[in-house]
This record gives structure tokens, C-alpha cells and sequence, in this order.
């Protein structure tokens, strides 16, 4: 019963490895984590959706080619080597951002909500929320190509569908302007299974992702369930399971009110 | 609609432009800032590291990653010397052992203060001992137990008292003489801590600690950073150079690296011996070697057949080539082993001579033992990488190509981890590869450990026996002299390259790398060393 219980009083049990209460550590994480995520499911939402939508709308040109194979090696991609190779390129060789971490460790933000972005401004420091942007870019990409894939491909298709329906032609018939044909009429009634996906992908990418953090020596909450794992710490396990699960759940429950939103025929009582 | 697409493209190109512009304008304002202050005072160092540390109460942890943050904060009361482990005053300026090695008395530096400006003296020893002695709880204080034999009213527990005589004199009574007493409490897990913050703090010591160190404990934000400052009052005249120290937590060896390209980290541990190459093609960076606490090597098990033989064991002593297996196994970041102990650890005879590689020689052995046609054996290879064997399958195909050339055939056997341990144990193996890092650097937990015949069934797989070696092993153990023991010790080694139970293969050297400007740091064998002398110097 404590195990059921427990949880919905913030109680989350006591980590094996470090003596002190998993509600309390697993805070920063899962900030540092949730920044992150947010930052890629941007870039992956924005890239992904016009990516999509372009290559349906000019379906078998260029572009559309191009974009799709894009995708396809986004897909498959191992991220770790990408990080690396982020890293390498662009911080290295044309030293345009930093290689890690989540601040300039030099000048560090002080923590307040966890939320970089946010702390800096809090605190009035400028220069400091422009720094934490730059650290946020290389791993955001990293860890946004696999969702930005599969939401380009999702959106793609989605959209495909749409623009071969009757208002669809009806629309270009009565003489209106392309753009808004593809934006408004027909990505409006494509991107019912483009959120699904953008929900379940950001659900994923809560659950932590290792490699990328590991990587860019983001403290996050995957890094943290992994370390756990490796040094048997279950309480840690369990509790940082079942906060990713929570989210998960939460997510799905947005996408699911969402859909009433977009689509006027889903109504809920 | 093209024009919409050119549109968009302008933007995130212009976007991205601004960005970049106005947050290396930042940076460079930032570094300017930081350089003018550096040459004033001393700088922050910021050290890559691959995981955060557990805590940092040095007495609860075992880990060297709290070790290595540890030890900036706390000091013990001798310390090992710079790159190895001869004892030197620490917080103790000196100290006297009885003749019968039972009673240890130290005097202590005077006018020290903790973090919490709290007074060291013999009380806050005598509380520290007290303690983890008294504590009787295994879970936390590990490393007491296991270098003390257990807690207070234990029948193995080697400390009976620890008194204070006067105000700066502590004086320790043991219940039976143990030689790496000292070295013992020169390990990291045995720094004294500040009782009155142990005393405030309670469990939450460990995440605000307060010792005697060059720096003070600042802020930790976990899996990420801890910050150590500049301790002002520290009791050595112009120490720490320093103005800090950050520990940043990179994981992936090789992205550490690339922060270290980058400047943003001074100082890393863990660099991948394929990536040296790396470092010494960059101008701005050098490599550290850490001296080596461990052995690497490959033994038989001497009570089977045809390995009871001497002969044979020196026979197969000079067929196996050590700078080979290191300059294909080890990208060269290993030296060859010829005793069961490295060099760094004192008592280590380096007048022994090692067996040659010289298949002639094994031969003409083989002949006197009466198998000059070779014979068939078993050879066991660990399953997994360990830090003194980074693969053990491909050393052992080295080792029975080598064998092949006098008509051993040897057959690579291999079981998983925990099944490997338990059967070298119990003696099944007939030969295997095998390595032991050491746990407060003395001879005694090399030689003894693995080699005398007190621990066949435990640690000493080869089951080798000596009664020779026994007798100096043991005499070395009730001996406070240093001098007297390392002579003891390095006569064991010698009787133990003569009858060649082991071949010792490897000792590997832990590489680190650092920005050109990081001056004074000397990695220590054991994994962790203070700061204290490190400087940034452009």
C-alpha cells in the first residue's frame, strides 16, 4: 500500500546509492531533461511538419526527394556518432557553438526553476539566456533528427491524402492561392495523426535521452535512471519509471484534448 | 511561392546570423574579463570528469570520482608522496611506532582549521576514529571495515584505541601489528572531517562537507557541476594556487575530449588510448600519464600438471613477447611487468631481471622437463575488458600463437564474469590471464594478497605456495620499519621471478589530458590526488 500511496504524496522512496529522497534529487533531471526536449521537439515539429508538407505539396520533385532521403538517414542515424560529429564540425572546426554542457561552466547560471531559459531571464542575465541557447542547439538537433523524420514523413503522407480529396480541388477551383490551400485547408485536416506522433515522440523523448546526454554532458533524467540501473539503485529505477510514465500519460491526455480542437467533429461530454 | 520559401530561408539564415553574432561577441567579452583576472589571482580550473560523485563524506563513498572531489576538500593525516605511495606527513608532521609495531603515535600540525572554523586537533581525530568505528555498519563505512577487519568489539578489528594524549598528540593502539597501517590511513576514505559539521549535518554531511583542505566545498548541481573554492585560511603559505575548481560531468570519453579541444575543460580523465593521437597533434593540449597501481597478468595454476614443473613456467616465461601485446593490445599506454607489483608502489625490486623473449631458451627447458614435443593445455581469457586488460580473448591469442611456435597447443577456454572468478577460485583453471588493482598501495596487498599461500582458495589463484615466501610475507607484516620491509619484500620478488608461478604481463597507465596551461599536476597511481599544486599559467 506505502508503494501506491507513497507516490501521490511526493514520496518517492530513498535512493540506495546516495542516502537521500529520489523526490528531491530527480527535480533537477528531469528540468534539464524537459529544457532539452522541448527544445528539440521544436526544432523537429518546425523542420519536420514544412519538410513534410512541401515535399506533399511539390510530391516527386527535387525537394520531395531530397527531403525524404533526409529522413531516411535521419531515421537511421546512430546519434551518438552524430553528437560527435556535431561536436567535431561545428564547434570545433567553424567554432560556432560549445561542445557541452548546459551553461558556460566558466560563468555559471544559478538554478532556480531548473528551466535555464527561464533562470537566466529570472535573474535578468541577458547574455547568460543567449549562452544557454547556444549550448541548447547542438544536442536539440541531435537528439530532434529522429523525431524531425519521422514527423516529415508522417506529415508527408498525412498530407497526401488530404490534398487528393474533392475540397481540396474545389478550393484551387474557386481560384484561391496555393499557399493557402496546402496551409490552411488541407494541413488542417492532415494533422490529426501528425500530433499523435509529435505527442508520443516528445513522450520518448522525456523518457530520457542517454546517448544524447551522455554525450553533451546534459544531466538529465536518463542519464540519472541509467546510472541507477548500473549500480542496482531501484528505488530510482522504479520512481524515475514512473514519473516518465506519468508524463507519457499526460502527453497523450494533451494530444487527446487537442484533437477537439483541431477537429471540430471530436466533441468530448 | 517560391518567393515564400526565399522568404523563410532569409529569415532562419538572418536569425541565425544574429544569433551567433551577438553570443560570440559575449563569450569574447566573457573571456577577456576572465583571462585579465586569471593572471591576478590563479584561476578556476575545470576538470572533466565521466560520472558525478556519489557524496562527499570521503568515509561513506568508494568510488574514485567522490574520491577525486575528496580530496580538495579533506586531508588525511599522512598522505602518499606524489607519484607513489611512500607515506609523507599530512596532517600529522610526524609520528613514532613502538618496537613491537602495536602503539602508533602522532603529532599533530597545530593552528589548522576546518571549513567551519572549527579547531583540528586530537579530539576531532579521536572522533572520526570513533566514528566508523563505533558505527558498526558495514553498508556505510565499507572501506573502514575492510582495511580494519571490521568495527569495534570485532574479534578481527586491528584498532583497539585511539586516545587523545594532549591537545596536538594522538596515539593509536592496535590489537596486533599491521604493516600498511600507515597506508592505510593514507587512503582517501580516511580524511578526518570536521566532527561539529558531521555532528550539525547529520546525513546531509555528505552533501555539505567541511574539512582541512586547500578548497572549500561551494555547490553542487547534480550529474552536472560541483564547484570548489580557494580555502583563504589554508595552513600552507601561498596554497591553494588556485582560485577554484569546477567538476564538469561528461560522460562519452571521446565528447569530453572534444570539450577539451574546445577550452572548455582544462583537465580530463579517461582519454581513450586511440584517441592520443588527438591530443598530441594539438598544441594547445599535453597528455598525463598516471602511474600504474595495477598488474596485469597470465599464471599457472602450479598444482597442475605439467605447470608444477618450474621449468616449464620459465620455459613459457620466455616465449611470451610483453612490448608486442602492449603495442597491439594497449595502444602502447602500458609498461611490461616483470614483478607482481608496479613500480610505483615501494618495495618494488627493480633489480630483477625479466625473462627474455627467447624461444631458443624455452626450448632447451622444455627439453630438461622432459616435453620437448610440446604438450596440450587449457588456457583461460577473461571475458571482460578490465583496466589492466582491455581484451583479454585477443592477449590470450597472442599468448597461444606464441606457444604454438615450441608445439604447445594451447586451447582458449572463457566463461562469463562471476563464473570465472569462482572457478579460478576453486583451482579449476589450468592457466589463466588474471590482473588485480591495488587498494591502498603497500607491497602486502600485491604479494600477499595474490601470492602467498595463506590466500590460495581466496585471492591467490595460482595456488602457488612458498614457505620461503610465506615467511618473509609474514615478517614484512609485523614490521613497522619501511626500510626493513621493502627489503623483505623485494627478496619475496625475488624468489618469485625465480620459481615464475605468474608471467607477469602488463602494468597499464591511465592517460589524462589537459590544456598546455595546466601546470604542476601530477596524476597519482591510486586515481586521486589534491590539486593543491596546480596552477593555469598562459
Amino acid at each position: 500500500m506505502g508503494l501506491l500511496i507513497g507516490p501521490v504524496k511526493g514520496d518517492l522512496g530513498v535512493s540506495l546509492k546516495t542516502n537521500s529522497p529520489v523526490s528531491e534529487e530527480i527535480g533537477p533531471y528531469l528540468m534539464a531533461t524537459i529544457e532539452l526536449a522541448l527544445i528539440a521537439m521544436i526544432i523537429a515539429v518546425v523542420i519536420g511538419v514544412n519538410a513534410g508538407i512541401i515535399s506533399a505539396w511539390f510530391q516527386n520533385s527535387w525537394f520531395d526527394y531530397v527531403a525524404m532521403v533526409i529522413a531516411l538517414i535521419g531515421l537511421s542515424m546512430p546519434i551518438f556518432w552524430l553528437g560527435l560529429m556535431e561536436q567535431y564540425i561545428i564547434s570545433i572546426q567553424w567554432d560556432l557553438l560549445p561542445t557541452t554542457g548546459r551553461d558556460n561552466i566558466r560563468d555559471p547560471v544559478e538554478a532556480i526553476t531548473g528551466l535555464y531559459l527561464i533562470d537566466t531571464l529570472m535573474a535578468g542575465r541577458v547574455d547568460q539566456f543567449f549562452e544557454v541557447i547556444k549550448h541548447l542547439i547542438l544536442p536539440g538537433l541531435a537528439l530532434a533528427t529522429i523525431p524531425m523524420a519521422i514527423i516529415a514523413r508522417m506529415t508527408r503522407s498525412s498530407m497526401l491524402e488530404v490534398m487528393r480529396s474533392d475540397f481540396i480541388r474545389t478550393a484551387r477551383a474557386k481560384g484561391m492561392k496555393m499557399f493557402w490551400v496546402v496551409y490552411k485547408h488541407s494541413f488542417k485536416n492532415a494533422l490529426i495523426p501528425v500530433v499523435t506522433v509529435i505527442g508520443l515522440q516528445t513522450g520518448l523523448l522525456l523518457g530520457g535521452a542517454i546517448l544524447t546526454e551522455n554525450i553533451f554532458g546534459w544531466p538529465g533524467i536518463g542519464t540519472y535512471i541509467y546510472d541507477a540501473i548500473l549500480s542496482r539503485d531501484y528505488p530510482v529505477i522504479q520512481s524515475g519509471i514512473l514519473v516518465i510514465a506519468f508524463l507519457f500519460v499526460m502527453i497523450n491526455l494533451v494530444v487527446d484534448l487537442l484533437y477537439a480542437a483541431i477537429d471540430p467533429r471530436i466533441k468530448y461530454k | 511561392m517560391k518567393k515564400t520559401l526565399a522568404l523563410l530561408l532569409t529569415g532562419i539564415l538572418a536569425l541565425s546570423l544574429a544569433l551567433a553574432g551577438c553570443s560570440s561577441s559575449t563569450s569574447k567579452e566573457k573571456e577577456d574579463g576572465k583571462g585579465g583576472s586569471s593572471e591576478a589571482k590563479g584561476g578556476v580550473l575545470i576538470y572533466g570528469k565521466g560520472g558525478d560523485a556519489v557524496g562527499l563524506d570521503p568515509a561513506i563513498v568508494t568510488d574514485g570520482e567522490s574520491f577525486i572531489v575528496t580530496q580538495q576538500i579533506f586531508e588525511t593525516l599522512v598522505k602518499y608522496g606524489e607519484d607513489d605511495t611512500e607515506i609523507k606527513p599530512g596532517l600529522a608532521e610526524s609520528w613514532e611506532v613502538s618496537d613491537d609495531a602495536k602503539t602508533y603515535t602522532f603529532k599533530l600540525k597545530t593552528g589548522i582549521k576546518f571549513h567551519d572554523g572549527t579547531d583540528f586537533n586530537a579530539d576531532a581525530v579521536v572522533k572520526n576514529f570513533q566514528r566508523w568505528a563505533q558505527s558498526k555498519d558495514e553498508g556505510r563505512f565499507a572501506y573502514y571495515a575492510s582495511m580494519f577487519g571490521g568495527f569495534e568489539g570485532d574479534e578481527s578489528h586491528v584498532i583497539k584505541e585511539v586516545k587523545a594524549v594532549d591537545a596536538s598528540t594522538v596515539e593509536f593502539t592496535l590489537n596486533r601489528p599491521q604493516a600498511p597501517f600507515l597506508k592505510n590511513l593514507a587512503m582517501p576514505t580516511f580524511a578526518i572531517a570536521s566532527p561539529d559539521g558531521i555532528e550539525k549535518e547529520g546525513d546531509d554531511f555528505t552533501k555539505n562537507p567541511s574539512g582541512t583542505g586547500p578548497f572549500k566545498f561551494k555547490s553542487w548541481k547534480p550529474g552536472d557541476t560541483i564547484e570548489v573554492v580557494k580555502n583563504d585560511d589554508y595552513w600552507q603559505d601561498g596554497l591553494p594556487k588556485l582560485d577554484g575548481i569546477t567538476f564538469k560531468v561528461i560522460k562519452d570519453n571521446s565528447a569530453r575530449l572534444n570539450a577539451a579541444i574546445k577550452g572548455e575543460i582544462d583537465l580530463m580523465d579517461g582519454l581513450n588510448p586511440s584517441d592520443i593521437s588527438k591530443v598530441t597533434g594539438d598544441e594547445k593540449l599535453q597528455i598525463f600519464e598516471r602511474a600504474s597501481m595495477n598488474v596485469g597478468y597470465f599464471a599457472f595454476n602450479v598444482e597442475k600438471a605439467p605447470f608444477d614443473k618450474k621449468e616449464v613456467r620459465q620455459a613459457i616465461s620466455h616465449l611470451i613477447n610483453k612490448k608486442e601485446i602492449i603495442d597491439n593490445f594497449y595502444e602502447s599506454t602500458a609498461e611490461p611487468a616483470k614483478n607482481p607489483m608496479p613500480p610505483s608502489v615501494s618495495g618494488y625490486n627493480d633489480k630483477v631481471e625479466d625473462y627474455d623473449y627467447d624461444v631458443e631458451k624455452a626450448k632447451e627447458l622444455l627439453k630438461k622437463a622432459g616435453l620437448e614435443d610440446g604438450f596440450k593445455m587449457d588456457l583461460w581469457a577473461m571475458p571482460v575488458p578490465r583496466p589492466y586488460m582491455p581484451d583479454g580473448q585477443k592477449v590470450a591469442e597472442a599468448i597461444q600463437a606464441s606457444l604454438k611456435q615450441v608445439g604447445i597447443e594451447a586451447n582458449i577456454v572463457s566463461y562469463e564474469w562471476a563464473a570465472y572468478l569462482e572457478k579460478l577460485q576453486a583451482g579449476e583453471a589450468q592457466s589463466f590471464m588474471m590482473g588485480w588493482t591495488g587498494d591502498n598501495g603497500d607491497a602486502d596487498n600485491f604479494l600477499y594478497t595474490l601470492l602467498d599461500k595463506d590466500n590460495i582458495g581466496s585471492n591467490n589463484y595460482a595456488r602457488y605456495a612458498n614457505d620461503e615466501v610465506h615467511k618473509l610475507l609474514i615478517e614484512a607484516q609485523s614490521t613497522a620499519d619501511e626500510a626493513k620491509r621493502n627489503e623483505l619484500y623485494g627478496k619475496a620478488q625475488e624468489i618469485i621471478h625465480d620459481e615464475a608461478p605468474w608471467v607477469p604481463l602488463v602494468h597499464s597507465l591511465p592517460q589524462l589530458a589537459g590544456s598546455k596551461t595546466v601546470k604542476g599536476f601530477v596524476p597519482h597511481p591510486t586515481g586521486s590526488q589534491s590539486l593543491v599544486n596546480v596552477s593555469l599559467e598562459n
